[in-house]
């Protein structure tokens, strides 16, 4: 079936449906990597755009000003989300940072990133940063058809979504959820919470700086609002959670029912007065939370033929 | 002991994705084809805190297209008529370059016409150029859509900080206007703006054009646009007694400037760029309002079409047509008249004919502008600014003298 | 330094201070006793800005008077909210009953935005523009009166939750609902009404803010992240902890705006939630961790 997936390019040629697909594996990307650290381990960060945003600007400032290709720059850009998520990690889990605590300094912490970046006019400030056009240049990461993009990402969920799995069955994965079910628990029985929450923070962030680094290259422009902002970290959360929290798939899932619908509503609702199609959105999203409280795969889960290994529910 | 990871048991997941695709691929496969019509795709905000703006351009787009498809249509097609299909930005690049692929490929639109923000236009922009479709920025001009050296791009203002042509230049000229009128030596200047693309870049311009003329910027505050409480800005300002405040802002944050400086006392010329160029502005400020300077792109009192295009807009919509609004009715004009000497309902033949249009005053121009044609870079170096005081309630346009309806009026209260 | 600016800055932050509590206190409410990160507050108060609006461009009445029924409309529709929405899903984990307040956010705005359009609105009051000098500090009449109302809620709030019963039962269900339960309080009747009052309170808000700022959809969400950092600045659940958190926060940022690049002012408020998360989580006047 996965297959499937891989011949879609070949079976259109239409730019838009490609683009459509492209910005749902990114989206079930992120979502897959957030819910490492939100979904695994409990901890739920509204501010997980900051580690996209260091990801996209640290490849993009790269590229456009040494030429480094972002290729290489994106390695560099996740090692240093990755060491921002260790410090801001540590911190919190330090000072017993938990639930809504956690979940409004990790929005505080996003927001000082923001401001900073608006203001900073070396790293364009409000401008944000257009990525200087290469044309088709495989090397530096950039191509005039979609095609590319396509197959990278899908590898990237691909990637993330195994990753994914091999942290759910292994120890840690273990550990995660025992840590996520009840702290005080896991750590009466010996369980180490300070490394192994870092340990999610850290991977969760440093692929989410990747796939900074795939939109920068994507859309070819980057700025605060988009990268670094509130309304993509709540976006992110709002598939990983519509999909199945916790779950392997689910954020992908989330990602995958939920854009198109927008995009479909937007499509068709757009000309008329404002609104109705974020009507239409909110309104699905409350009733996700209402009816399937376990997100997609927790109502999948509940069909017989298919059962979801791991926990569904938080 | 570990789960197993058993793929068939997923079956059911990959049915459904397998579902969801192939629905997706005939929903995409479904176009309509409508004869005897050319479309245009309109990219604005129509949702989030810019939609108003978003609204208002709408409806001037669509009484364009109103309009020209009344007057006959795209003659050399056939009385063609012109057909807005709109998307909306939400003032988001990822959504606008989004929407421009939709635009382009589901609704097959012959070209963009875009709003704002200024990322939303590089990001779109940047699309058409790989589709090679036609793009028309009818407002922006903040100042890197023009540098990347696209074929395809055309925007109809110079950037703002072009000496001569752009909006900061001409909010700095009558600056100057305005201290020979009052009578008065400016010396010390504040300049304010928002921080978004557009401040920076409005207040870079005026920065520069103060330098070299040797004002004295005493002041220079950029503040977040969103902000509850603007009272530190007026205070700064008062304790920097300038004489004229240039300021770069969007309505709302005008608006608690503005009734802030009322109740803090501080009197002097204020002009801005064209953030308050709003009727709701007047309603919002009543009385503080006068003597308000405003730059705008175009004022419904400057000429007898200019008068009849807004009755005939707020009839239709309850308000009075915006200088934004006016700028993408002109657009249509634009690319009416691009259509009419490309002689063919094609995207590449459009965009030699944009290369090549060029619009004088006369029936086809409604903006004060001295002609609209697009460099090699696509920027239109033709185009102009008025500026508008606010006198009894309503805006009338005061300057250049060659378009002045009425006369600058100095507030006695300022520099009390 | 100038003694002019700094007075008006103490004193605009005690105005601001106001406004910002006057927001925060149904959040506090509403988080203290619930737990519940209630993101769909800021639509709250845009829905009481609007309700004053029309109260005031079609039957003329003056917002403070308006309020007499806006308060009432606010406490209906926060209860109607919880008893349909967030009752059902009480007991799902909080990032679902979160996730639920962001869809009715989302909701709400832009049926606003269908309802009422974008268009900018105010409300012109004939006394809008009296000022009252506090030394060389200037304030007008209706911040002024925002500030007053808002340390009259804050007295009338903790005077609810000191001496009634309902404030009794309230305090018993968020400090053990399992233990309220067991001593008869009805808690899912107390969660109703707590959101109700709380809902009920950003109603007044947005009465008296409705004559001071500008009215559009998006409004809401000027104040919302604020009101959280005072609502944690002051203690959940803790009135007079958020009106002088309000104050800690207004004045921070208008004498801090003195000294600091106006753009970075926001920042401030940033970094002290952040501060405050990790070291004192309870507030300055909360109780012991909860």
């Amino acid at each position: 079936m996965a297959f499937f997936f891989l011949l879609i390019p070949w079976l259109t040629d239409s730019r838009y449906f490609l683009h459509i697909f492209v910005m749902i594996f990114f989206f079930g990307y992120l979502a897959t990597c957030w819910n490492i650290l939100g979904g695994f381990a409990g901890q739920h960060s509204f501010g997980h755009a900051v580690f996209v945003g260091i990801g996209a600007y640290t490849s993009s400032l790269l590229f456009a000003h040494t030429g480094l290709s972002p290729w290489f720059g994106m390695w560099i850009g996740g090692l240093l989300a990755g060491l921002v998520g260790l410090f801001f990690g540590f911190l919190s889990f330090r000072y017993g940072l938990k639930g809504p605590y956690f979940l409004l300094v990790t929005i505080a912490f996003a927001e000082v990133f923001v401001y900073i970046a608006l203001n900073v006019r070396a790293i364009g400030g409000s401008s944000g940063i257009t990525i200087p056009l290469a044309g088709d240049a495989p090397f530096f990461f950039q191509f005039n058809g979609k095609m590319p993009y396509y197959y990278i990402i899908l590898m990237m969920l691909g990637l993330v979504v195994w990753i994914s799995y091999i942290i759910q069955r292994s120890r840690m994965g273990y550990y995660l959820i025992a840590i996520r079910e009840n702290e005080d628990a896991a750590q009466a029985l010996g369980i180490n919470l300070m490394r192994h929450k870092l340990w999610a923070t850290v991977i969760s962030a440093f692929f989410s700086a990747l796939g900074g680094t795939f939109y920068a290259q994507y859309i070819l422009f980057i700025d605060p609002p988009s990268i670094l902002g509130l309304g993509l970290s709540i976006e992110i959360v709002i598939y990983a959670i519509v999909g199945g929290i916790g779950t392997i798939l689910g954020p992908a899932f989330g990602a995958f029912l939920l854009f198109p619908i927008a995009e479909v509503t937007r499509g068709v609702f757009a000309g008329q007065t404002g609104g109705i199609h974020l009507m239409v959105y909110g309104l699905l999203l409350v009733l996700c939370v209402i009816f399937m409280p376990g997100g997609i795969m927790g109502r999948l889960s509940q069909w017989k033929f298919l059962r979801e290994d791991g926990p569904s529910k938080r | 002991m570990i789960r197993e990871f058993n793929l068939k048991k997923f079956r059911g997941i990959w049915f459904l994705a397998f579902v969801l695709s192939i629905s997706l691929i005939f929903w995409n496969s479904i176009s309509v084809a409508q004869p005897k019509t050319v479309k245009i795709g309109g990219l604005l905000t129509l949702t989030g805190s810019l939609a108003k703006a978003g609204e208002e351009i709408k409806h001037g787009i669509e009484m364009a297209a109103e309009d020209v498809n009344k007057a006959g249509g795209i003659k050399a097609l056939g009385g063609a008529k012109i057909e807005v299909v709109f998307g909306d930005s939400q003032a988001k690049p990822d959504i606008g370059a989004g929407e421009a692929e939709r635009l382009v490929e589901r609704e097959k639109v012959l070209a963009i016409m875009d709003q704002y923000p200024s990322v939303v236009t590089l990001a779109a922009s940047a699309v058409t150029e790989r589709l090679k479709t036609p793009f028309l920025a009818p407002i922006s001009y903040a100042d890197k859509n023009a540098e990347r050296g696209f074929k395809y791009y055309f925007q109809q203002n110079a950037k703002t900080g072009s000496k001569g042509t752009g909006a900061a230049w001409y909010e700095f000229e009558y600056m100057e206007y305005l201290a020979k009128v009052a009578g008065k030596k400016f010396e010390k200047v504040a300049i304010i703006y928002e921080d978004t693309d557009y401040g920076q870049a409005g207040a870079n311009g005026l920065r520069n054009f103060c330098g070299e003329k040797g004002y004295k910027v005493v002041e220079d505050i950029s503040y977040p646009s969103r902000t509850p409480d603007v009272t530190p800005i007026i205070s700064k300002l008062k304790a920097a007694k300038p004489d004229v405040v240039l300021m770069v802002s969007y309505l709302g944050d005008s608006i608690l400037i503005m009734k802030t400086a009322d109740r803090l006392g501080f009197h002097v010329p204020w002009i801005d760029n064209t953030g308050k160029a709003h009727s709701s502005y007047i309603k919002a400020l009543g009385e503080i309002a006068e003597y308000d300077n405003v730059l705008n792109m175009w004022n419904k009192d400057l000429d007898k079409r200019a008068k009849e295009l807004n009755d005939r807009f707020k009839t239709k919509y309850g308000e009075d047509m915006t200088g934004h609004g006016a700028l993408e009715y002109q657009a249509i004009w634009v690319l009416k008249a691009a259509f009419e000497s490309a002689k063919k309902a094609d995207r590449e033949a459009l965009r030699v004919a944009l290369t090549k249009v060029e619009i004088k005053p006369g029936p086809d121009m409604f903006m004060p502008f001295r002609f609209i044609k697009f460099g090699s870079n696509g920027v239109n170096t033709g185009g102009g600014f008025i500026l508008t005081q606010v006198q009894s309630g309503d805006f009338v346009t005061v300057w250049p003298e060659k378009y002045a309806v009425g006369k600058v009026k100095i507030d006695p209260k300022w520099w009390k | 330094m100038d003694v002019a600016a700094l007075v008006q800055a103490i004193v605009t932050g005690l105005v601001m201070g106001g406004i910002y509590a006057l927001v925060a206190a149904g959040l506090t409410l509403i988080f203290g006793v619930m737990r519940i990160i209630n993101l769909v507050h800021g639509e709250f108060l845009m829905v009481a800005m609007y309700g004053s609006f029309f109260m005031n461009s079609l039957f003329g009445l003056d917002p403070y008077i308006s309020v007499v029924v806006i308060l009432p409309l606010l406490f209906l529709i926060g209860s109607g909210f919880f008893r349909f929405l967030i009752s059902p899903i009480l007991s799902a984990p909080e990032i679902n009953q979160i996730l639920l307040t962001i869809g009715a956010s989302i909701f709400i705005q832009n049926l606003a935005l269908l309802l009422f359009t974008a268009d900018f609105r105010t409300i012109a009051l004939s006394y809008s523009r009296i000022k009252i000098q506090l030394g060389p500090g200037i304030i007008d009449l209706p911040q002024l009166v925002a500030l007053l109302s808002s340390i009259l809620l804050t007295l009338i709030l903790y005077w609810l939750l000191k001496s009634t019963d309902l404030g009794r039962w309230i305090r018993a269900a968020s400090q053990n609902r399992e233990a309220a339960l067991l001593t008869g309080i009805d808690v899912r009747r107390v969660y109703l009404f707590t959101f109700g009052i709380g809902t009920a309170c950003v109603g007044v808000a947005g009465s008296l803010l409705s004559g001071i700022y500008y009215i559009t959809p998006s409004i809401g969400w000027l104040f919302l992240l604020t009101a959280f950092v005072v609502v944690v600045l002051g203690g959940m659940g803790n009135f007079v902890g958020a009106l002088l958190g309000g104050f800690i926060i207004a004045l921070t940022e208008s004498v801090g705006s003195l000294f600091m690049p106006i753009a970075l002012v926001p920042v401030l408020k940033f970094i002290i939630f952040i501060i405050l998360l990790l070291f004192r989580p309870q507030g300055l006047f909360g109780l012991k961790r909860l």
